[in-house]
């Protein structure tokens, strides 16, 4: 509890979670901790140290017992081999080699009995050659001469004179082991043994060491050779991993085989002697090596046994311990109660003494250090108390001093309540203000002066007489010193007169003596540094103001300040309120009468005058040059009348500032200025001061508004402000109405331009409707009275539509077109490519289409271009019979219409276009309907070639058979003749001339069977695709080959034939790339053709000296070449020509031709080869045949091309 | 032993037609002719006859079911000696290669040459040597 009373109020909660914490050990658990403490740790470190000797002591005992079982077993192991050696010893001496080999045997044989660890013995020669091998388990072998000279065993032995071999197991269980032992002499051979090691086996297993403890032997690998467990050792374990084992490999003096062995102790002592068991778990572990074989015996206890009598020990030590902590806790607790109890009572003692008993005393009589704190607590206790006493007195006075401050507190809220019920009413705030400072400050008047154009008049007051107050009232004191108000306001500050009459400045003694006052303070009301108002308080005694009085009264007056200004705010704002009716007033009124301006301008001024207070005034228009009033306003009769009529302002009137850019003018005094309108005012209406405001946009003078007063009193500024507000109100209501007269006459326009629009589309095609629509409309909205639209021909301009000029000038203008000129206004349009005016044509020196002008009458004159991308393509004017220029908005119309009229006659002109192009395409579709029937009736052609093809194999094969079989029975009949002969002479007559008739029967089989196999042969050509190859050939001697041919023919088929041949051939004819065959068929054909017309008309025109003549000429025409077969035949009739090329059309008699040559011809040369055929011919005189081939290489392609 | 020629057409009047032709030789035993109608018929009669009293085989081409030159490899697959004669109605180049190309002794075009195939016919017995 001392803590806590003396721990400083700032503590941190931390520090004081920290303290408690501390405080849950008392000290009673302090004290006997320190105790037991102490003897534990006494008792622990004995304990240890002890604990400490007793483990070393157990561990080197057991470990020198171990040591020395291990010595024991290496002896024996070593004693064992030792002995081996000696008993094969006697086999190696040299002269054992040379008795004979029975003897040898009869030797092993002994010593194989003598020493029963023996398995196997065996001689090995010089050369390392088997000679002899004795063993228990199978037959002798004598001289098996199996070679071991690489083997170690010879060679090993051979080195080192003996060898001990690795440990091995014969049958999965005996240990073996191979000595070899050179024998004495050079190159005398070697005796091998194979040991038993199962003796060393009983050894080791029978060592005993502890209770659980054992001993192993490992090899010079680590690898297990002996060991109680025997699986172990059968399962061939390694024991190389065993840190013991690994250890005592890795050093150094053991791997260098044939050392000579160091001395067991020092070896051992560098190893671990605590290590792990192959099974696990810690032992005490000793080895000895065992010399010669490299082998170590390993003896080992588990630690828990080695070090059994040190547990012993530690139970002991642990005993105790717990004996001196049971002691320690009864004496520890005995002393700590010992100490505590009178502290606690201290504790206590202190805590009713911080509880505000301070009465109390703490009675501790332990005569040590603890009494002596008890006492200062009770000389603490004692001096609190006496303090307690004078602060009381103390808090009496302030309790005064705050009641004080609370009635004033109040008395200030009172004022403000009431200032802020009655925020209208100004008086009743000061009157308020000033009865409070009075009462609160003592003093018997106080009084609140207001500023009013620049002198203080008395506003409130309290206690005053009348009398007072009217002197008051009459006397508005200026400032300045001789007062008190005058000297508030001047110095701007509070100012104290301890006595009025004692002070030498005061000089207002009238004042003072209505009032009878002495002492005096004064309180200015500021606003924006400068001093609104005063507060004056007066004493009627002489007492001066207390600091605290003063400071109530400023407050008040600042309280005042604000009273005053939230007065003269609403005073602004209700005015403004006023002027924003009367705006939103006039602005209904322009709102409701668009357009009429009159009671707009009525009303405004009405309700500026009413807001100004004035009776009589106007409004009135500038047009440039003249006033006009369009509003009057308590003026009447003829100067009213005069003002409306308008008038010219004279040079002293105020109009002239106006017009020079003054926003306002006022004459204070009309009837002081020269003028005949002031004259007529001041006469005729009494008016005297005149304030004239003007009504401007964007500088322009649009007009004015004036107000007038019927004496002298100038307006003053607030009154221009409000009047010029108006006059702008004004000018938005002249600017609505001309945007409204504009908005109206735009719609006319539009709607005229929408009906010419409507008839120009319905009208689309009909061009002279569209430009007459087009001139009448633009006359008359654009109020001119004539039009005309004028298109370019050539290098003129020609009429096309007008509206009207009278016929007259119509026909002149048909002979007189206009040319780009300046000689008229078309002229100058083209000619600039943009609207053009003239004003007055008569006034213009360069326009001499004076007969237009005489014939037309007009003066005026507008001309606008047709353009067409950027050219002029005609131009439309139009015309005023008076001289009036036509305005920007009339020629933006007409340039609108203009442009109407190049869309029509563009729309006409492409419409026209595409009726042309139109006609165009129907004529190629027809041409392209006649190619398609044309490629129809060919593809019709090549179907029937398929067919006659197909019908031709089919009618070739009965056919073969019916000319087989003629031919056949003609012989057959031949034949038969001879036979016949032999019969009878009556019926030989009979059967001769029956045979006949068969025999020419079959002829005639035959014959028509011919002819029906050649009609199916050239059928069949037509529809092969190819025959042959094509080749580079040379025409001229295929055409020479071809006449040869067809004239030996012609001769052979008839005898009396002949013709006359004529070849004209050109020598640079070439060759030309065609298929030979093919092209042979033709010209036989066309030679043969020409020779039968040629004699058919011979025929018909015998004896006249006709001779018949064929001739065949070549032509080179570059890259093709000309073939002609003329005969001078019967020609061709013209129906025969049209169809002569058709398949199976002939006009040979029946069975002279297959009506299939010239088919066949025309397919050859012109599908095949893709050349020409061509016929000339004159019935009665001439057929000629022109053949043209392409030279191309590959006439296959031409094929493809055609 | 006879030699025999073996004649494959679907045509019955083909074996009128042949033994009026070959009627002296037919009479004079120099050959005999056997007639197949279709291709198969031919096959069954073939493999009856030894291959060595087989001169030559004379087929059409076009016949319904196996065509002639189908017929021509499974001839001279099993008599791979004896020639076999194309005949057809059809004699351009394209048939003409493909019998070649089958092995065909060679190809006549109809309507038959008669002297021309006594001609093929002689020289196909001299070469077995059974010429008179």
């Amino acid at each position: 509890m001392s803590e806590m009373a003396l721990a400083p109020s700032h503590t941190s909660p931390s520090e004081e979670r920290e303290r408690s914490a501390r405080r849950r050990f008392p000290l009673t658990v302090k004290l006997a901790a320190a105790l037991i403490g102490l003897v534990v740790l006494v008792l622990l470190v004995n304990g240890a140290i002890n604990m400490w000797l007793s483990y070393g002591e157990a561990k080197s005992a057991a470990l020198s017992v171990q040591q020395e079982k291990a010595q024991a077993a290496a002896q024996r192991v070593s004693e064992f081999i030792g002995e081996i050696e000696n008993q094969i010893g006697w086999t190696t001496r040299l002269e054992w080699s040379r008795v004979t080999t029975e003897q040898q045997r009869y030797d092993f044989t002994r010593l194989l009995r003598q020493v029963p660890a023996l398995t196997e013995v065996s001689y090995l020669d010089g050369k390392g050659k088997e000679q002899l091998k004795v063993s228990r388990l199978e037959p002798d072998a004598i001289a098996s001469g199996r070679d071991f000279s690489s083997d170690p065993r010879f060679a090993k032995a051979t080195a080192d004179k003996i060898w001990f071999g690795p440990v091995y197991f014969r049958r999965g269980s005996e240990p073996y082991m191979t000595i070899a032992v050179a024998h004495a002499g050079h190159d005398s051979g070697v005796t091998v043994a194979e040991v038993n090691l199962k003796l060393i086996w009983d050894v080791i297993t029978n060592i005993r060491v502890g209770q659980k403890g054992y001993a192993y032997v490992v090899d010079e690998k680590g690898r297990l050779i002996a060991h109680p467990d025997l699986s172990l050792v059968l399962r061939d374990t390694d024991f190389s991993q065993l840190s013991q084992v690994r250890q005592l490999l890795e050093r150094p003096s053991f791997a260098v085989p044939g050392s000579p062995p160091t001395s067991n102790s020092t070896s051992s002592a560098e190893l671990a002697e605590i290590a792990t068991a192959y099974e696990g778990g810690s032992v005490l572990t000793a080895h000895a090596e065992i010399p010669r074989l490299n082998w170590h015996v390993f003896v080992q206890l588990p630690l828990a046994e080695a070090l059994a009598p040190v547990y012993a020990s530690m139970i002991q030590t642990l005993a105790l311990v717990g004996f001196g902590l049971l002691l320690a806790l009864v004496a520890g607790g005995y002393l700590a109660r010992r100490l505590v109890v009178p502290i606690r009572r201290l504790q206590k003692g202190a805590e009713r003494l911080g509880s505000g008993n301070l009465s109390e005393r703490i009675a501790i009589h332990t005569g040590d250090e603890i009494e002596t704190l008890a006492d200062r607590f009770n000389q603490m206790a004692g001096r609190v108390q006496e303090s307690y006493a004078t602060l009381e007195a103390k808090v009496e006075t302030r309790t005064k001093d705050l009641n004080e401050a609370l009635q004033q507190q109040t008395a200030t809220a009172e004022v403000l309540k009431v200032i802020s019920r009655s925020t209208f009413d100004t008086q009743t705030v000061l009157q308020t203000l000033v009865q409070t400072a009075s009462r609160l400050c003592a003093a018997e008047f106080a009084l609140l002066f207001e500023l009013h154009d620049g002198k203080y008049r008395l506003a409130a007051a309290n206690n005053a007489t009348a009398g007072f107050v009217r002197h008051a009232a009459e006397n508005p004191i200026a400032p300045g010193r001789g007062s008190l108000i005058g000297r508030t306001a001047l110095e701007k500050r509070i100012v104290e007169i301890p006595d009025c009459m004692a002070d030498p400045e005061y000089t207002y003694s009238d004042y003072q003596r209505s009032g009878q006052y002495r002492s005096m303070l004064g309180v200015p009301l500021m606003r924006e540094d400068v001093a609104i108002g005063v507060i004056g308080l007066l004493r009627t005694n002489i007492s001066p103001f207390t600091e605290k009085q003063i400071e109530l009264v400023s407050t008040f007056a600042d309280q005042g300040a604000i009273a005053i200004e939230n007065a003269r705010l609403i005073n602004e704002t209700r005015e403004a309120l006023e002027r924003q009716t009367a705006t939103a007033e006039v602005l209904r009124v322009i709102n409701s009468s668009p357009g009429d301006l009159t009671p707009v301008f009525e009303t405004i001024l009405q309700k500026a005058h009413s807001l100004c207070g004035v009776s009589v005034g106007s409004l009135q228009i500038y047009d440039g040059e003249k006033f006009r009033a369009v509003a009057v306003h308590g003026f009447t009769g003829p100067f009213a009348a005069q003002l409306k009529v308008g008038y010219r302002p004279g040079p002293n009137l105020p109009h002239r500032q106006l017009l020079e850019g003054a926003r306002f003018a006022q004459v204070s005094d009309l009837a002081a200025i020269d003028d005949p309108i002031a004259r007529n005012a001041v006469d005729l209406s009494g008016i005297r001061t005149l304030l004239c405001v003007a009504l401007r946009k964007e500088n322009a003078l649009l007009g004015q508004i004036t107000a007038a007063r019927l004496e002298v009193r100038p307006f003053s500024q607030k009154e221009i402000a409000l009047l010029e507000s108006f006059g702008a109100q004004a000018v938005i209501a002249m600017e609505n109405a001309r945007l409204i007269t504009e908005t109206r006459e735009a719609l006319q326009q539009q709607t005229a331009t929408a009906e010419v629009l409507k008839v120009i589309s319905r009208s689309t095609f009909d061009l002279q409707t569209v430009l007459e629509t087009l001139v009448a409309s633009a006359a008359k909205l654009c109020e001119a009275e004539k039009a005309a639209i004028m298109q370019r021909d050539g290098p003129f301009y020609r009429w096309v539509a007008h509206y009207g000029f009278s016929n007259e000038l119509v026909q002149y203008a048909v002979t007189h077109p206009f040319a780009a000129n300046a000689n008229s206004t078309t002229g100058r349009v083209a000619l600039e490519g943009r609207p053009v005016q003239i004003a007055d044509v008569l006034d213009d020196p360069n326009y001499t289409a004076l007969e237009y002008q005489r014939l037309g009458k007009f003066r005026t004159i507008l001309g606008v271009p047709l353009l067409r991308e950027g050219a002029p393509i005609g131009v439309f004017i139009l015309t005023r019979d008076k001289v009036r220029a036509f305005n920007e908005r009339q020629i933006e119309l007409l340039q609108t219409f203009a442009d109407q009229a190049v869309i029509a006659i563009e729309n006409v002109r492409l419409f026209e276009e595409t009726q042309t192009r139109t006609k165009e395409l129907a004529t190629s579709i027809e041409e392209l309907r006649a190619a398609q029937n044309r490629l129809i009736q060919s593809e019709k052609l090549a179907s029937l070639g398929q067919l006659t093809a197909g019908i031709a194999h089919e009618i070739k094969n009965p056919l073969n058979f019916v000319n087989n079989f003629a031919a056949l029975s003609r012989d057959l009949i031949e034949e038969l003749k001879p036979l016949v002969l032999t019969s009878e002479p009556k019926e030989k007559e009979e059967i001769d001339e029956l045979m006949h008739m068969l025999e020419s029967n079959l002829e005639k089989v035959m014959q028509h069977g011919k002819r029906a196999d050649s009609i199916v042969k050239n059928m069949l050509l037509h529809s092969r695709e190819s025959s042959g190859e094509h080749r580079p050939v040379d025409v001229n001697a295929l055409v020479e080959e071809s006449l040869n041919l067809a004239y030996h023919g012609a001769r052979a088929e008839k005898p009396g034939f002949n013709i006359t041949l004529m070849k004209e051939l050109d020598p640079e004819l070439g060759d030309v790339d065609l298929y030979p065959q093919e092209f042979t068929r033709v010209l036989l054909n066309l030679i043969s053709n020409g020779f039968y017309a040629a004699n058919k008309r011979k025929s018909q025109n015998e004896g006249d000296g006709f001779e018949p003549t064929l001739t065949a000429s070549t032509h080179n025409l570059g890259d093709k070449v000309e073939i002609r077969i003329r005969d001078n035949g019967t020609g061709i009739a013209e129906e025969v020509k049209a169809r002569m090329f058709n398949p199976f059309f002939t006009t040979k008699p029946a069975g002279e031709g297959t009506g299939l040559g010239l088919s066949l011809s025309y397919d050859i040369i012109v599908k095949q080869h893709g050349g020409t055929i061509e016929v000339d011919t004159k019935p009665g005189e001439f057929t000629e045949f022109t053949i043209v081939l392409p030279r191309g290489s590959n006439p296959e392609n031409r094929e493809a091309s055609t | 032993m006879t030699a025999h020629i073996m004649v494959v057409d679907d045509e019955p009047d083909v074996s009128d037609l042949f033994r009026q032709q070959f009627r002296r030789d037919l009479r004079a035993g120099r050959f005999a002719i056997g007639f197949a109608r279709s291709a198969s018929e031919a096959l069954e009669k073939i493999s009856v006859l030894e291959e060595s009293s087989l001169v030559m085989v004379c087929s059409d081409i076009n016949m319904p079911g196996m065509t002639g030159l189908e017929l021509l490899p499974k001839v001279k697959a099993i008599r791979p000696n004896v020639p076999v004669l194309m005949i057809t109605a059809y004699s351009d180049d394209d048939t003409r290669r493909k019998a070649l190309e089958g092995g065909a002794a060679g190809l006549m075009a109809k309507p038959v040459d008669f002297v021309a195939l006594r001609l093929e016919i002689d020289k196909h017995l001299d070469e077995r040597g059974l010429g008179v």
